[in-house]
């Protein structure tokens, strides 16, 4: 199911050019799919417990690691505007490096450096892209970012894989031996109702992309801002002197 | 399906392998509580914004502004009618005022108009500030509003509190009238700011499609 899922997302990418209008998005479905197969093809030819296996799924994991952070990017910066996105970019410059750092500690810390690496990387990445998302939303919410139908479907796939993700390794980290094939269930399936998510809003056609229109110049704002600012700062020097002699 | 476990169920590897979720659950938790939650507001306050668009295309501007400030001494008229005689003292304002249900009905409307003013000043000061281009400015135009939201958010706590308890305190009520009517005012003459530079596509987005 997992895979035809995965097919069919991506051909619904394709048939509606989702790759123009989310192009790095568009990129970790074919990622996806791409590793997919290609685990399927080695799984095959050299055995499950193969050698050519465990570094076929290893390095295929980060690179969809890789790929899942940039997503989520992309969805940051189409979401925040101007200084908005100034800010938020440094934020997510420092959370990338925190979670690189964490992941390569941990790594040297153990026998297996590259595995521990992947696996600290993606819990790290999963808490990192539900603090992102977080912190996205919330600016969403403070600064009335407006993002259209098929982003608010992208973003609501990646909260919901993330809020799994996060509780599924918070509950199932003392428990993982114990359960291990419910501890990879529960995350497949996870992932299977993200693309539900993804899937359903590319099953009618996308609305034509406008570009957003220029309503304000950089400089044209630049100047009616410092004017609006004066005149708040005059409106607040205002409305002191009155509460002083009416509240005194 | 991804059967993807090679590596994972490598017992030495995972024995020793500690992740955020596993060293902080409760914080874990949290985070993920507050992730559905934003998202499933952020998603709420999306589906609203598109149907306030639809709904206010005819409307005048001027309803489209905030204006029901504007009733408070209408309002205060009325309670001081309301208020037996022997009740009206010089301290008016610093009175809390027990009231019939008629009248807390009058003062409840009243601080919903005021909410509905704050939420219509609120977003086009929001949407103002995310077109601005420099950090610096942003920093400066946040902190004037937040000066007006802090304190209108307690003073609206804090009525409704009083409201619940069947009182109306006169001053109170004054001091979130004053709040609301100065955003409105900084937001008007922002709108001021953006005609006059001939920027009228700008001030109708602002009204019309935030």
């Amino acid at each position: 199911m997992g895979t035809a899922l995965k097919l069919g997302l991506f051909a619904l990418v394709l048939a509606r050019r989702l790759y123009r209008r989310l192009p790095l998005f568009s990129l970790y479905v074919a990622l996806v799919v791409a590793d997919d197969f290609a685990l399927r093809w080695t799984y095959h030819h050299f055995g499950y417990t193969s050698l050519a296996a465990k570094y076929e799924y290893w390095s295929s994991l980060g690179v969809v690691l890789v790929a899942r952070a940039l997503a989520v990017a992309e969805l940051c910066w189409r979401g925040l505007r101007n200084s908005v996105w100034l800010v938020a970019s440094r934020v997510l410059a420092i959370l990338a490096f925190a979670i690189l750092a964490y992941g390569i500690i941990e790594a040297a810390k153990n026998s297996s450096p590259a595995i521990t690496f992947l696996l600290t990387v993606e819990r790290s990445l999963d808490f990192g892209i539900a603090v992102i998302l977080v912190a996205l939303l919330r600016l969403g919410l403070r600064y009335e970012v407006w993002i259209g139908g098929i982003e608010r479907r992208v973003l609501l796939g990646f909260s919901v894989f993330s809020t799994f993700q996060i509780v599924n390794n918070t509950f199932m980290k003392q428990w993982m031996m114990k359960y291990f094939s419910w501890w990879v269930s529960a995350s497949v399936v996870s992932f299977e109702v993200a693309m539900l998510i993804w899937i359903a809003p590319l099953l009618r056609p996308l609305p034509t992309m406008t570009p957003p229109p220029t309503l304000l110049s950089e400089e044209e704002s630049v100047s009616m801002l410092k004017q609006v600012l004066e005149r708040m700062r005059k409106i607040a020097e205002e409305m002191k002197r009155i509460a002083r002699t009416k509240w005194k | 399906m991804r059967v993807n476990i090679y590596g994972r169920a490598w017992k030495p590897n995972s024995e020793r392998f500690q992740g955020v979720g596993g060293t902080q659950p409760m914080l874990s938790l949290i985070l993920a509580g507050a992730l559905l939650y934003i998202t499933f507001v952020y998603l709420k306050q999306q589906n609203a914004r598109e149907r306030r668009i639809e709904t206010q295309r005819d409307l005048p501007r001027e309803q489209l502004l905030p204006h029901h400030y504007t009733s408070f001494v209408e309002v205060e008229n009325k309670l001081w009618a309301a208020t037996a005689e022997g009740a009206r003292t010089a301290n008016w304002d610093t009175a809390r005022i027990e009231f019939r249900n008629a009248e807390l009905q009058l003062v409840r409307k009243n601080v919903q108009g005021l909410q509905e003013d704050f939420a219509i000043g609120n977003r086009i000061f929001a949407v103002v500030m995310g077109h601005s281009p420099e950090v610096k400015m942003l920093r400066q135009l946040e902190w004037q509003r937040i000066k007006i939201e802090f304190p209108y958010y307690v003073w609206h706590r804090l009525i409704c509190f009083r409201l619940w308890m069947g009182q109306v305190s006169p001053r109170e009520l004054r001091r979130l009238t004053e709040i609301v009517a100065t955003l409105a005012y900084e937001v008007r003459s922002m709108l001021n700011v953006f005609e006059r530079g001939g920027n009228v596509d700008f001030v109708d987005y602002l009204v019309r499609k935030c």
